[in-house]
């Protein structure tokens, strides 16, 4: 049986470099892929990876546990990415005006189209959908892009995804819901345009 | 009772499985009878699919990578030590 977190954050606190090591294998993969996502590139995501670690082994002793530890990891890992995207300057304004993020309902059932989730082409097989779903979840501004990429995240749940990014229970799910309603529509448009290619 | 802008608004929660079973049974009845109602289901059900399986994908820490920020926390943790 694996060693818990908590018991691996006590003995790192105690100056066990195994232990804090233990941790750093266990969530490496895990920041570098959310910090991937969110930077978009290799370079930026090992400089968070490194960025993170550090702030973790910087401020581990003041860690009181009263948030899990991947928790407080991640939290230290988003706020390392958005404040490198801040400084290159790449931050999306977010604006409630995203057309298809406040897509109203009878918008939604207008633009329905047809139903093309038994197509054999709706698959990540197909590289045009990968594509599509890919440059769909970059497009999506900044705040509802984290809160979508932290969900896929180590099947964290809202709760915790709210934890993360210190913003309420309901914000998280408004947030996820337009942003897989962006996605699916992203995608009905790939379908509609394809047909008409057809 | 649910309609189709009701739906909009609760498919996240579906598929997320946060509703109480009666209300998935109203969804499921007014999916069953009304086509626009199905293709949004349908379509926002398999783009949910579509990123957990993106979502699965890792993207592996490349070697050099993992090699290096081992060796720069050793050294921070050795210098830390030291003081």
């Amino acid at each position: 049986m694996s060693v818990s977190d908590e018991i691996l954050v006590r003995k790192s606190q105690q100056g066990d470099y195994l232990s804090f090591e233990e941790l750093v294998k266990r969530y490496e993969q895990k920041i570098y892929n959310l910090a991937y996502r969110i930077m978009g590139n290799k370079e930026d995501a090992s400089d968070v990876l490194q960025e993170t670690l550090l702030q973790a082994l910087r401020k581990l002793p003041s860690f009181k546990g009263k948030a899990k530890f991947s928790t407080w990891l991640y939290r230290i890992a988003v706020n390392s990415c958005l404040m490198r995207k801040r400084k290159q300057k790449k931050m999306d304004i977010v604006s409630l005006d995203v057309p298809i993020l406040t897509k109203k309902e009878d918008e939604i059932k207008r633009d329905l189209g047809d139903d093309w989730s038994k197509s054999p082409l709706a698959t990540l097989e197909n590289e045009e959908v990968k594509k599509t779903l890919s440059n769909a979840i970059d497009s999506l501004p900044e705040e509802y892009r984290t809160v979508f990429l932290l969900r896929g995240l180590d099947g964290l749940s809202n709760q915790e995804v709210a934890k993360v990014l210190k913003i309420s229970l309901s914000a998280v799910k408004s947030r996820l819901h337009r942003a897989r309603l962006f996605l699916r529509e992203k995608l009905s448009q790939y379908f509609r345009e394809y047909r008409s290619r057809a | 009772m649910i309609d189709f802008k009701k739906l909009c608004e609760l498919l996240s929660d579906y598929f997320d499985e946060e509703l109480e079973s009666d209300i998935c049974a109203d969804i499921d009845e007014l999916v069953s009878e009304d086509f626009g109602c199905k293709v949004l289901f349908n379509t926002f059900n398999r783009t949910v699919e579509l990123c957990r399986e993106m979502e699965a994908e890792e993207i592996e820490v490349p070697e050099e990578v993992h090699i290096r920020l081992h060796e720069f926390l050793k050294i921070k943790i050795r210098k830390r030590e030291e003081i």
